[in-house]
């Protein structure tokens, strides 16, 4: 498996991070001799099937924890930009 | 330096007081934390003077416990409500928390005095807190040294004595490591003991909180104060099983792991000297080996890569934190998370975005946790023998500042004795076992079964007395 630049400003654009002009080299390096590394792991074999059995989610019920508007305050406080009680942001659809 | 235990006699008795404890840590800041940088930061007056008074108040009612008037510092990574929580990222340089970890709520109701915020790798990717976007800690043994991280404002903190106590975070290391380069006592507690409620993510099924100290003694004292089931961490285990308290007093050595290339030489003469100090102290060596414990890096990274490209998918600038505006929405997210990211943090964004997406998932992420469980099950018929495994807590003492800092997978291997424990989600303890001939601090590892945290205390405090 060999990572190319191509998989690089693929993966910046599915990871919403540019990685700027003066970078790249470095980053392509470096991820090329990270996941040289890691790669040894495919040289395990196994039963991935009756693996994947152990892992499973926990949810809790979808209910109402806290009284309406005892966080809100707070929260928009953090926000960079709000508008009568919403965060607002740069418009999406045109 | 004195134990909680005492000082908490001295408080109990009057010959010291909260306000002198307090005082006297925040002279002790004041003198050496400008070379060292150990924190980022002191919570605020009305923080710290409300906590006083609810401890006098609790020694005054009787009701005290042996934190109350202890001051504490916190990995930033962990969240105090109405003060600064930046995990020493730009992205996050002037977020106020909203909310208490579970943690901090416990710490608070203990009476201890929560302090400062520590300096560490920027969300808890490094083992040198150089990624912090605020600046390198210094190792007090040695300020030209790294202090270890990513929790290493945490380990300096307690090491250069501002505090007795301090909690980090535990992904891969990250508070075995420092507190071994530092000289203290580290504790990375059995996955789900502690509540995750109020810790930044980064691995998610990886990352547990755990206390550093300078006795074993002090660290469980804390261990026990923070544990506990908690209904806001869906990874929090309900009904811890009860320890079978019977030592077979026999401890496993993985030999032919240990003594492997990259180790330091006085790292494995120091390790060969411990463990003749157990067998002098009674305990049974056993060879142990265990298939995949070499491949423990690998799926350590790959796991580890894919958990943070989706937990810092969060950072988008829209809700909270640093927010570049630009022409779009899609455009400002993406100069902020360039921006306000360091690089490797984008670095493990970008790799785990690769071994998560279609065509690699199979070979990289699935295959990781096929190893992961493997290594569980050798872990598990390992501990069917022995009370614990010793192992170096890392390869290596403290490295100079800048040493490693252009070679993230050099830095990546330096992780090789801490990471099996995440995987596994077991505890394991790190206790210092005396320094190199430049005086920098070395550690003994010990690593025990799912909830086998009395046993790494009782051990723990039997290494303790042999140096």
């Amino acid at each position: 498996m060999s990572f190319t630049r191509e998989d690089l400003d693929n993966l910046s654009a599915l990871a919403r991070i540019t990685v700027k002009e003066e970078e790249k080299d470095k980053m392509l390096a470096d991820m090329q001799a990270i996941l040289g590394y890691v790669s040894e792991i495919n040289e395990v074999s196994g039963d991935i099937e009756r693996i994947k059995g152990t892992h499973y989610n926990i949810v809790r019920e979808d209910v109402v924890t806290h009284a309406s508007g005892s966080n809100t305050e707070a929260l928009l406080r953090e926000a960079p930009a709000t508008e009568d009680g919403y965060v607002k942001v740069a418009q999406v659809l045109k | 330096m004195k134990t909680l235990i005492e000082l908490h006699g001295e408080l109990v008795s009057g010959a010291t007081t909260v306000e002198a404890l307090v005082s006297q840590a925040k002279k002790t800041i004041t003198e050496k934390d400008g070379e060292i940088h150990a924190l980022l930061g002191l919570y605020s007056d009305a923080l710290i003077n409300a906590q006083i008074a609810h401890a006098k108040d609790m020694f005054a009612r009787g009701t005290a416990t042996a934190l109350t008037g202890i001051p504490v510092v916190l990995k930033d990574n962990i969240v105090v409500r109405g003060e600064k929580a930046t995990a020493a990222s730009k992205i996050l340089e002037e977020y106020v928390a909203t909310y208490d970890a579970t943690v901090v709520k416990k710490l608070k109701d203990a009476g201890a005095i929560l302090l400062g915020r520590a300096n560490m790798d920027e969300f808890a990717m490094g083992g040198s807190t150089e990624n912090s976007a605020f600046g390198v800690t210094k190792n007090p043994h040695d300020a030209t040294r790294v202090a270890g991280g990513s929790s290493g404002g945490s380990a300096a903190s307690v090491a250069y004595g501002a505090v007795l106590i301090a909690l980090g975070s535990d992904t891969g290391g990250s508070i075995r490591q420092p507190a071994s380069f530092c000289g203290i006592v580290g504790l990375k507690p059995t996955y789900g003991t502690v509540s995750r409620y109020g810790l930044m993510a980064m691995g998610s099924s990886l990352d547990q909180i755990g206390p550093f100290a300078n006795s074993v003694e002090d660290a469980e004292i804390v261990f026990n104060a923070i544990k506990g089931a908690d209904d806001l961490d869906s990874t929090s285990v309900k009904n811890i099983p009860e320890q079978n308290h019977t030592l077979k007093k026999k401890i496993g050595v993985p030999w032919s792991f240990v003594r492997r290339e990259g180790v330091d030489a006085e790292v494995l003469k120091n390790f060969e000297a411990s463990i003749e100090k157990l067998k002098g102290a009674g305990y049974e060596i056993v060879d142990v080996s265990l298939e995949h414990l070499e491949k423990s890096l690998s799926v350590y990274y790959v796991v580890v890569f894919a958990e943070i490209s989706s937990n810092l998918a969060r950072y988008d600038g829209i809700r909270y934190g640093m927010s570049i505006k630009d022409e779009s929405m899609i455009k400002g997210y993406l100069k902020t998370r360039t921006e306000g990211f360091g690089p490797e943090v984008r670095r493990r964004i970008l790799l785990g975005t690769y071994v998560l997406s279609s065509g690699y998932y199979d070979a990289y992420y699935n295959k990781a946790n096929l190893v992961r469980e493997m290594l569980r099950q050798e872990f598990e018929k390992v501990f069917e023998e022995v009370d614990v495994v010793a192992m170096p807590t890392s390869p290596i003492p403290a490295f100079k500042i800048g040493e490693k800092a252009h070679d993230p997978l050099a830095m990546y291997l330096a992780d090789i004795f801490t990471v099996p424990v995440n995987i596994v989600g077991v505890p394991a303890i790190s206790i210092p076992s005396g320094k190199t001939a430049e005086n920098l601090p070395l550690s003994l590892q010990l690593i025990a079964p799912h909830f086998g945290e009395s046993t790494l205390f009782a051990i723990g405090k039997d290494f303790e007395k042999l140096y």
